[in-house]
């Protein structure tokens, strides 16, 4: 009879409790997702999803040309671009003041910058709602596209560059400075050893900073949802007040649509990355 | 590291924008909020800075006394929740092969990147009482009979009446379910990483020296990522109490949190300035939890604990 | 004697409160391996980095090639660096490595391309010239190091602890290897090192410092035959020591301590001096007879070629003694705790300040 091999002491991995609890959790977080591609799938015109009535693509088509939908869809991906490349920018020259300088107050200047990650959404999307408000900065009603997306698009630029920081600074602690030492002893000024030598370090953090304030500015609602006048809909808001009438399958249709952006963005993003530091 | 003032140039060049930012759509924003608790609403669009605390001390109604204690024990019993399964699904990945590792923790944090709306509306789906959880449940109720039948105690004998769909919408158990659901993989990335930093000759050591398995979890294991537990701990509870979706979606309007009578106070009622207070309330809180966690870690890393 | 193509002169750095350089004065000739040796924290990186630019002293100035560098910076000295960490630039090739001090000085593309290919000739990577660094051996990141900057012709040629990345086998090759490519480009070398085996064996010069002081400057040779004081002595080969009070009687110098009195001969003498200095390979052993200076055979450390010895004497002072391969022999078959006698050649010994 062949003994089957026991685990050693602190192969966690292999023990079966643990290995159970591990499927169960994967099963937990994934089960909802699935259901919800497949019953996007489903000939049903009620959306409570229970019964499968068979396979259709109805509700993609019919999401397709829900104009409202789409142009919501449009503005949640044009705000995720735009608030990513400011984001990065901010947070790469966040991330370099912090790792380069020393200055006054440098803790209390670190602890605000970390602010936004650690309170609560709702403070932060009420805070910035208050703020537009206060001040009277409503984007005139006819702003062309995509500049009537400004407010939303300056509170995900606010909560997301913090974390893109965070990335970037984490990629900077690895750097070498005797890098940055041989290439002014072999005639580098500041600009060219910034250019030649620390930006093409920074980059593999570069990515990871985008692909995370993207997944945020994408992923958000509550945030979004405070800072969104009547006139700007976003996927997020127009979905929430849909579900709030009635429960569709186009809303699944839409949401695996998003879901697969979201698939694709990071594995290209992943891809980037490997290839770019293969450690 | 070099002094700013060495290469000033340079420093403004990179310090200006993003602390000029943080100033004008942070810090300037919340000082609004802060004005605006201490102000009273005089007419629908008019409101005064009086300095008062009337907004601070309408906090203590019974009522809002009520609303705060529900979030608190709905976060601290979801928090619980999500430390006890990350625990034991961070250390499966941990000593997992080096190979599969990465694709563990993809595997983890992969649904999160998905839009927070879309997996409160997903966990909806599901959790209605003819959703795929309750049909779930009674295909398990009636199978379960099935097999009991065998040994004569079918047909409803031992387990009572036909199944009874469980109303999870509306109740804290789906408010629980649901806060559990989004926030997970915040628990279980930080307890990964400090079991990954673990050495674990100390686990072999404590073996060696006679310890057994749950001893060695209990006086080493446990002890020696509590940092990690700690933060996650943290990291899940703090936008736990302020989660607005979760309750809105999944309680229906009846297991109301802090956020959703925030909102209240600034989509309906136009109670600004009470809607502000509430606001800095929750970022009080948020500071003490901060300023308890600091402590403890101060003195945590003082007693040679990382 | 040519003028010097490095003139230290003066130099000191504070730290705050930290003395990290105090007031040295060096000279460095061309064409010469000059050695900057001594424990860690004893300043000999600092000195090298504000040769190349990367600290200013705070009194004193250092002169390349007779000109002031105070105020010039590190990209625009004409010295150029082996960094300890050898810093191979990761994202590029290694020619382009080569390249990229040419790039900086606005060469053309031809005559870059032209350096590239001598430089990597120079140190054998030419096969190796597409590669990126990390799929080099620390051995090739090193010659990389060593090609970027040679290509760039600079005065002198400056290495932070060039070989303490390496492991043994290949820092001893390499040692060799260095030497040979200073003496076929013709720049000095300026190395800096806490391995005093590394400094006898490859420097024309060496400086020894200690805590940011000047010690010795002296060749190899001397530093290890005439120490000028304890400390140098000490860090360099192994040395016993003995305290020892000194007097005059007659013509010649009489000292007392753990060897008895004993009579210097000529040339160690000195005044005022409290500590004899005297290299284990100058007390031989043999087995224990009547008379003389005695002690108990301690551990025997056998090394191959040679054994160190360790004998106390009677007054409980431990020393060491160097043995050849035959004397081990004998000595191993005497056994630990032997009497054994020991004759000293006193001539090699050297009086020092206390």
């Amino acid at each position: 009879m062949a003994k089957r091999k026991k685990p050693a002491p602190f192969d966690y991995a292999r023990k079966w409790p643990l290995r159970l609890t591990f499927l169960l959790t994967t099963l937990f977080l994934y089960a909802p997702i699935v259901v919800l591609v497949i019953f996007s799938f489903n000939n049903s015109r009620r959306g409570g999803n229970v019964i499968w009535r068979g396979f259709t693509t109805d509700y993609y088509v019919k999401a397709w040309n829900n104009a409202g939908l789409v142009e919501a869809f449009v503005n949640s991906l044009a705000i995720a671009v735009i608030s990513t490349v400011f984001a990065v920018f901010l947070g790469a020259i966040t991330a370099v003041t912090l790792w380069r300088f020393r200055f006054p107050f440098k803790p209390a200047y670190e602890g605000l910058v970390a602010l936004p990650i650690v309170i609560p959404e709702i403070c932060l999307g009420v805070a910035i709602a208050v703020l537009f408000s206060t001040l009277g900065l409503y984007v005139p009603p006819g702003a062309p596209w995509p500049f009537n997306l400004t407010n939303i698009i300056i509170a995900h630029i606010t909560f997301s560059f913090p974390f893109a920081a965070m990335v970037i600074r984490t990629r900077l602690n690895t750097f070498n400075r005797e890098m940055e030492e041989a290439a002014k002893d072999l005639g580098a000024s500041e600009y060219r050893v910034f250019r030649d030598i620390l930006l093409p370090h920074m980059k593999p953090g570069l990515i990871a900073g985008a692909l995370l304030a993207f997944t945020l500015s994408l992923d958000d609602f509550v945030i979004t949802f405070f800072t969104s006048g009547p006139d700007t809909v976003t996927f997020p808001v127009k979905v929430y007040s849909m579900v709030r009438f009635s429960v569709t399958p186009e809303i699944n249709a839409a949401s695996t649509v998003l879901i697969l952006i979201t698939l694709v963005v990071t594995a290209i993003a992943m891809r980037f990355q490997t290839f770019e530091d293969p450690r | 590291m070099e002094h700013y003032r060495q290469n000033l140039r340079a420093f403004a060049a990179f310090f200006v924008p993003s602390a000029g930012w943080l100033l004008v759509f942070f810090v300037v924003p919340l000082a609004i909020i802060f004005v605006y608790s201490v102000s009273e609403t005089i007419s629908l669009t008019e409101i005064k800075t009086t300095w008062t605390f009337e907004n601070y001390a309408r906090l203590l109604e019974p009522e809002i006394l009520t609303l705060f204690w529900r979030s608190l024990w709905l976060a601290g019993i979801s928090t619980v929740i999500c430390l006890c399964v990350g625990y034991p699904v961070a250390l499966v990945i941990a000593t997992a092969p080096a190979k599969v590792k990465p694709w563990l923790l993809l595997l983890i944090i992969l649904p999160f990147w998905t839009n927070l709306l879309i997996r409160t509306y997903a966990l909806l789906n599901i959790l209605g009482t003819r959703g795929r959880l309750n049909g779930l449940l009674e295909w398990i109720w009636t199978q379960g009979d099935r097999a009991l039948t065998f040994i004569g105690l079918g047909a409803y004998d031992l387990i009572g009446e036909d199944f009874e769909p469980i109303t999870f919408l509306g109740r804290w158990s789906g408010v629980i379910i649901g806060l559990v659901y989004v926030h997970l993989p915040f628990a279980i990335l930080p307890i990964y990483a400090s079991l990954e930093k673990l050495d674990r000759s100390y686990l072999e050591a404590s073996l060696d020296l006679g310890a057994g398995q749950w001893r060695t979890f209990r006086s080493i294991l446990l002890p020696m990522t509590m940092a990690g537990v700690m933060t996650a701990a943290i990291i899940t509870f703090i936008p736990m109490l302020g989660s607005f979706l979760t309750p809105a979606l999944l309680g229906r309007g009846q297991v109301d949190m802090i956020a959703n009578v925030i909102e209240r106070q600034f989509k309906g009622a136009n109670e600004l300035p009470f809607g502000s207070a509430m606001s800095l309330f929750l970022l009080y809180v948020t500071f003490i939890i901060l300023a308890i966690q600091s402590f403890a870690a101060s003195r945590g890393s003082r007693r040679g604990i990382k | 004697m040519p003028d010097p193509i490095i003139s230290i002169q003066g130099v000191s750095k504070y730290f705050g409160d930290f003395m990290a350089v105090e007031d040295i004065t060096i000279d460095i000739e061309p064409g010469e391996i000059f050695a900057l040796l001594g424990p860690s924290g004893c300043g000999k990186s600092t000195l090298l980095r504000m040769i190349a630019g990367f600290e200013d002293p705070s009194e004193g100035r250092v002169l390349i090639g007779g000109e002031d560098m105070t105020g010039v910076p590190a990209n625009k000295r004409p010295v150029n660096m082996v960094f300890q960490s050898y810093a191979v630039f990761p994202h590029m090739t290694v020619s382009q490595n080569v390249a990229y001090g040419l790039k900086m000085d606005g060469l053309p593309k031809a005559e870059i391309k032209e350096k590239v290919a001598e430089a990597l000739e120079q140190v054998h990577l030419s096969q190796f010239a597409a590669r990126l660094p990390d799929q080099l051996s620390g051995g090739q990141r090193q010659r990389v190091a060593l090609a970027r900057a040679l290509a760039k012709r600079p005065r002198v040629l400056l290495l932070d602890e060039p070989l303490s990345a390496l492991d043994a086998k290949l820092r001893d090759a390499m040692r060799l290897e260095l030497v040979k490519l200073q003496e076929s480009v013709g720049v000095s070398f300026v190395m800096v090192t806490h391995d005093q085996s590394e400094a006898l064996a490859m420097a024309d010069r060496v400086a020894v410092l200690k805590d940011g002081k000047l010690m010795q400057l002296a060749d190899p040779m001397t530093l290890y035959q005439k120490p000028a004081n304890r400390f140098v002595a000490d860090f360099i080969g192994r040395v016993n020591f003995f305290d020892v009070t000194q007097s005059t009687k007659g013509s010649a110098e009489i000292i007392a301590g753990p060897l008895g009195a004993l009579t210097l001969p000529a040339p160690v003498t000195g005044t005022g001096e409290h500590v004899l200095a005297l290299r284990p390979e100058y007390i031989r052993l043999s087995p224990a007879k009547e008379g003389g200076l005695t002690g108990t055979l301690g551990d025997v450390g056998f090394q191959g070629d040679s054994s160190i010895v360790e004998v106390t004497l009677e007054g409980g002072k431990q020393v060491q003694a160097l043995a050849g391969p035959e004397d081990t022999t004998m000595l191993l078959s005497l056994g630990t705790g032997a009497a054994v006698a020991l004759s000293i050649d006193l001539s090699q010994a050297r009086l020092l300040p206390a």
